[in-house]
């Protein structure tokens, strides 16, 4: 290429791409209509059956009353918030009940918006600092880990949203805003960034296709060599620099060399079953329902390929003011949520948890949508977790914390049911039933157990 | 060691004022500092500029330089050392996921974490940058743009592409590596309405290419010759049409631009010009094997040492000479082999990190010289040394005490600090990126996009400004000039000397205007702060001075105390000031809002959007009159003045600001970090504490220029200390 435009985003986007160029990788199909191959290949390998988890995680707690379903065990009338999910009713399991304890105060003061967002999947107690950060992994990479250590060669983890992070300072009370704006930590310093443009998740998870000309597999496996080379001078390089640190920078270092091997990973994977893929989607980010939901299609676009297992979802950061006058609420989300039992935001605050869990109900049908094989789809095989860093903005409480778990997970969850847990239970508890549904070790940080679904 | 007044015990930081103690205790502490600072100094102008410190045993600091973490280069330094680098144009950097912020700044070497989300933007930037740097002649290429990326005149970006909903330009910029003829796409549509087809004229910055009917959606194809280097491709929509009576309107859908080409001879990629000595054919091939190790290594040596910052031994070049061997003994050119090296060069820790070493196990010591100018070059430009710098460094001059002080100023001189300093301190410091998350209600406050960009660019003006020139830096709170754009002017309702645009030197089209009698002065009285720190539907003084008392004064905010009632939004109960007394008049308020309250009220007169009002949406009278820490002021500028006239305000400068420069946060809690604060503030006091002096204090403060071994990680807390 001698020739590079300026506008940044199309071709630096396209890297993977450009050395494919003209390979035809992308075949237009609607998600819908895309076949996943994972149950074969799952199979086919003899490995664990194919299980999938979502997190998707709304900010500023929920209005309850309009939330909490009446009584328990089968699920009876939905309440307004929770009425988009009626079509999908036998696939929910809204849990009552659960508490974080790690997002208590417990003498670290104010924050409860970072400290709920960064230990939402963490169940770890947070550093509370704005230079420094401790935290630990999350239920996502725990299960990324898992998965890879199974033998799967698909992304380990995918971190997504829809509002941005890291441009502003401190986020809330003394908290740094790495923990308001990621809920995916690979580990006590290493939180990891979400991806927030669609058309980049999809590059990511896509970008690489050589589709099925005999050249530009060539090329394909060309390049895959050079790059395995420019990686073991990386390696050497990182060697030598390492003998230089002491243990904290090595480290940092080695936050760096993890992502390296994971591409050495990925890059030895010759096993990429072909697969349908999706028209690649807009970059837009400045109309929201379309944004939030070409996020949604093309994170389950991953799924339906089986390019990923497991995934994270992040409507909005920690804590987030998000204009919500696109659907006629004139308030910003964070600023209606301390409703001091206000009726008029009581009212907002229900339409805007409504829009949420409208959005939920968009990814639940598309998850619907893929075919598994087997006569499943993927609302069979998938956890989604649905919940937010504490129970209402008024409160900040970390107890009771709104919860709605979709899917099957293979059959941990039957649906259509109402669980109320006994007060406190950890929702580390509810984490242990995702490991379970995957047939992992089902001990998560301050977990005692697993949730039964029912 | 009366430089170094012991820092108040932690217990004095809670309650909240009791966060000011350090700043009153380092601001009585200075005199008994100055002595010993600047006695000390040794008259040999060869010395170091920072001299032995009296902690004894070969010591050389006087303050504890702290901890300093391995420093991941951040986005935007990412971005701009490509830049210096290699000489590319471009953003490789756009798509990394943004870095944390602490304290203010997005380059704390301890938050800044490396995900394998970025490890792989890194692998997909650095094939990128360096695709085509080596190329041989007559590669043709496809380049896009697609138009919903892009800011047109007017209009904006629908679905797949952009609208032009009246007469005017989109522009898509290409860089391209070689001159020639090219065949220019652009793929449109129209909105039919009226009597006529939409017309689009194409042209570059060479003129016209073509003008054609768009009569449908298709590809609008044109060939013409193009110069290498940057090039713009406008599409402007000639003839707009509206009748809203029959609600007809005629609009230009552009859903994206290509550039094909060039379709004749070109000239090879830049880096072979810039890096290689050696003879190279038509085909890019240098001769047998030995030509090609001894061609590699004559180019990617001196590439290696500065993209490492430091000199490389034959043993870590051997690697990258091996890669392009390996590469043209697969039969591929030697420029493919500079590519796949300069590649694994990009990736290298020793790149993307700023290593410091530690030699000699635990002792407090100096940073080498090449690590001294690496520190600098990131302080001031935000991008990599120079090679003036490195050949300092390789003279192991650059501290000394005669030349040090000199290349700081010519740094600051530098027109590179607009990109690094000066940009630091108004997007981060003065967080005018906090105004990408505004979002003021489109209804009520409309700003658009050039609005906005324009806004920021004043902030960074007006602080490139104040860092040239030789007055105190505080004045950035009272300043009486700022810098305009025509859009601009037209939105604060100030005119806009558009004569003067002969002084508009950088041709940006933002002059310097006096502001006059208007009330605009200072960076508190921006566009980019106002709006930055405000809600969608109306002002919020408790964020305008939230943000100011943690930003300049360093008190943390506090939160809400959970039972606090809420704020009305019925404006028929008063104004929003009257509304948000009560704040004051609740004691467990009022430590907090006596504080940050009257600079939002003095701000007041600036609705959500920035612009000036007497009234507020309720319609009620502006009050801009308070009391800031027992100063009466009436207005934006005499609040400014009072907040000016606070003694720990350079006290919090020095933290923040410092705390950028060495990459760790700084904490006047510390003993180490009190120190040095006050080192900083003292030296700069005494030389008047323009800038200059201000950067020049930090560069050369022992927290700077030397470095305390890192130490081990502490285990991670841990849920047990929970319920």
């Amino acid at each position: 290429m001698l020739i590079r435009n300026r506008t940044s985003s199309p071709t630096w986007a396209l890297s993977r791409r450009t050395f494919l160029r003209g390979a035809g990788a992308a075949i237009a199909l609607p998600v819908l209509d895309a076949m996943a191959p994972s149950m074969a290949r799952a199979q086919a390998a003899g490995a664990d059956p194919v299980r999938r988890f979502l997190a998707f995680y709304v900010p500023n707690g929920m209005h309850m009353a309009a939330f909490t379903p009446e009584g328990e065990g089968v699920l009876g009338a939905l309440p307004s918030i929770l009425n988009p999910l009626e079509e999908n009713r036998e696939h929910i399991s809204v849990v009552s009940g659960l508490a974080n304890a790690a997002g208590f105060a417990n003498g670290d003061g104010p924050g409860d918006h970072a400290r709920g967002t960064g230990t939402f999947l963490t169940c770890a107690r947070l550093l509370k600092s704005d230079t420094v950060i401790r935290n630990a992994i999350s239920l996502d990479q725990v299960l990324g880990n898992h998965v890879r250590s199974r033998g799967y060669t698909g992304l380990s983890s995918l971190e997504t949203g829809c509002q941005g992070g890291g441009s502003t300072g401190n986020c809330d009370s003394g908290y740094s805003c790495a923990y308001s704006v990621n809920i995916a930590w690979a580990g006590p310093t290493s939180p990891l960034p979400k991806e927030t443009n669609p058309r980049a998740v999809f590059d990511r998870i896509f970008g690489g296709d050589a589709g099925e000309s005999a050249e530009a597999r060539a090329e394909q496996e060309k390049r895959r060599r050079r790059q395995r080379s420019i990686l073991d001078v990386v390696k050497g390089d990182a060697s030598r620099v390492e003998a230089k640190l002491g243990s904290k920078d090595r480290q940092k270092l080695d936050e760096y060399m993890t992502g390296v091997r994971e591409l050495e990973r990925r890059l030895g994977d010759d096993s990429v079953t072909a697969c349908a893929v999706p028209e690649r989607p807009s970059n837009q980010t400045s109309d929201p329902t379309p944004y939030i939901q070409a996020m949604i299609d093309v994170v389950v676009a991953g799924m339906a390929c089986d390019r990923v297992r497991v995934a994270t979802f992040m409507l909005g950061n920690g804590g987030s003011g998000r204009n919500y006058s696109f659907i006629g609420q004139n308030t910003a989300h964070h600023e209606a949520s301390h409703h001091q039992g206000d009726p008029n935001k009581h009212a907002q605050l229900a339409a805007i948890d409504r829009y949420e869990v409208q959005q939920l109900n968009h990814a639940i049908n598309r998850l619907k949508a893929v075919d598994e094989g087997n006569g499943q789809t993927a609302l069979d095989t998938s956890l989604v977790v649905f919940g937010s860093e504490i129970e209402d903005g008024n409160s900040h409480s970390h107890r009771d914390l709104p919860i709605v778990v979709a899917g099957h997970g293979g059959g941990v969850a039957s649906g259509n049911r109402h669980v109320r847990v006994p007060r406190d239970t950890p929702i580390a508890n509810l984490y242990g039933t995702v490991l379970q549904s995957f047939g992992a070790p089902t001990a998560f940080a301050d977990g005692t157990g697993v949730v039964e679904l029912g | 060691m009366a430089c170094r007044p012991a820092p108040p015990s932690s217990s004095a930081r809670r309650p909240f004022l009791g966060v000011l103690v350090p700043f009153v205790g380092l601001v009585t502490g200075l005199a008994a500092c100055e002595s010993e600072v600047t006695t000390d100094r040794t008259p040999d102008p060869t010395a170091p500029i920072t001299p032995e410190g009296p902690r004894g045993d070969g010591d050389p600091a006087r303050c504890d330089p702290g901890e300093k973490t391995l420093h991941r280069l951040n986005r935007g330094e990412y971005h701009r050392t490509v830049i210096d680098l290699l000489g590319v144009d471009g953003t490789p950097a756009n798509t990394f996921p943004a870095d944390d912020v602490a304290k203010g700044f997005d380059n704390n070497a301890d938050i800044l974490s490396t995900s394998p989300l970025l490890t792989e933007k890194y692998v997909d930037a650095a094939h990128v940058i360096v695709d085509g740097l080596f190329a041989t002649a007559n590669q043709a290429s496809t380049l896009e743009v697609e138009a919903e990326e892009l800011t047109g005149s007017n209009g904006r970006a629908v679905g797949e592409g952009y609208k032009l909903v009246s007469t005017g330009d989109l522009t898509a910029t290409f860089i391209l590596e070689s001159g020639g003829r090219y065949r220019v796409i652009v793929r449109a549509d129209q909105d039919a309405a009226g009597p006529d087809a939409a017309q689009m004229r194409v042209s570059s910055d060479a003129g016209e290419i073509g003008t054609v009917d768009v009569t449908g959606l298709a590809n609008y194809e044109f060939e013409t010759t193009l110069p290498a280097g940057s090039v713009r491709i406008t599409a402007r929509f000639l003839n707009d049409f509206y009748n809203p009576d029959a609600g007809e309107d005629r609009n230009l859908f552009v859903d994206r631009f290509t550039v094909e080409g060039p379709l004749d001879q070109a000239e090879p990629g830049p880096g072979v010009g810039r890096f290689v000595t050696c003879e190279v054919d038509g085909e890019g091939n240098v001769g047998d094997v030995d030509a090609v190790n001894s061609c590699a290594r004559d180019a990617l040596g001196p590439l290696l040492k500065r993209a490492f910052r430091r000199p490389v031994s034959e043993t870590e070049l051997a690697p990258y000479v091996g890669l392009v061997s390996a590469v043209v003994a697969e039969g591929d050119s030697f420029g493919e082999g500079l590519e796949v090296a300069t590649e694994a060069i990009l990736l290298s820790p020793s790149f993307l990190f700023r290593v410091e070493g530690d030699p000699d196990g635990d002792g407090v010591h100096r940073l080498t010289d090449h690590e001294l100018a690496t520190r600098l070059s990131y302080f001031v430009w935000g991008s990599m040394p120079d090679d003036e710098l490195l050949a300092l460094a390789d003279a192991g001059e650059l501290s000394r005490r005669d030349i040090f002080p000199l290349q700081v100023q010519r740094m600051l001189a530098s027109p590179k600090v607009k990109d690094g300093l000066a940009t630091a301190l108004a997007a981060q410091w003065l967080d005018t990126n906090g105004l990408d998350n505004a979002e003021p209600d489109p209804e009520q406050y409309p700003l658009s996009d050039e609005v906005r960009i324009a806004m920021k660019t004043e902030t960074r003006l007006v602080v490139e400004a104040l860092l040239a020139a030789d007055r105190p830096a505080v004045d950035l709170l009272d300043v009486e000039f700022t810098f305009l754009n025509d859009i601009l002017a037209a939105h604060y309702g100030l005119p806009f000397p558009a004569g003067d645009l002969d002084s508009d030197v950088d041709g940006d089209g933002f002059i310097k205007v006096e502001l006059g009698d208007s009330n605009r002065r200072g960076v508190l009285t921006h566009g980019a702060f106002l709006t930055g720190h405000s809600y969608p539907f109306r002002t919020s003084p408790v964020k305008r001075g939230r943000f100011v008392v943690d930003a300049m004064l360093c008190i943390p905010p506090g939160d809400i105390p959970p039972d606090v009632p809420p704020l009305s939004e019925d404006a028929s109960t008063g104004s929003v000031r009257e509304r948000m007394e009560q704040h004051r008049s609740d004691p467990s308020c009022a430590a907090c809002h006596a504080m940050m309250d009257p600079i939002g009220f003095g701000l007041e007169s600036f609705d959500p959007v920035g612009r000036h009002r007497t009234v507020d949406d309720g319609g009620y009278a502006i009050d801009d009159d308070d009391v800031f820490f027992d100063v009466a002021f009436d207005g934006p500028g005499g609040m400014a003045a009072a907040l000016k006239g606070q003694s720990f305000i350079t006290g919090c400068m020095t933290e923040r600001i410092g705390g950028y420069a060495i990459g760790r946060g700084l904490d006047s809690i510390d003993e180490g970090d009190f120190c040095t604060i006050a080192d900083v503030v003292n030296r700069s006091t005494q030389a008047g504490f323009s800038w200059a002096d201000f950067v020049l204090a930090i560069a050369t403060a022992d927290a700077f220029q030397m470095r305390q071994p890192s130490a081990d990680l502490p285990a991670a807390t841990t849920e047990d200390d929970g319920v």
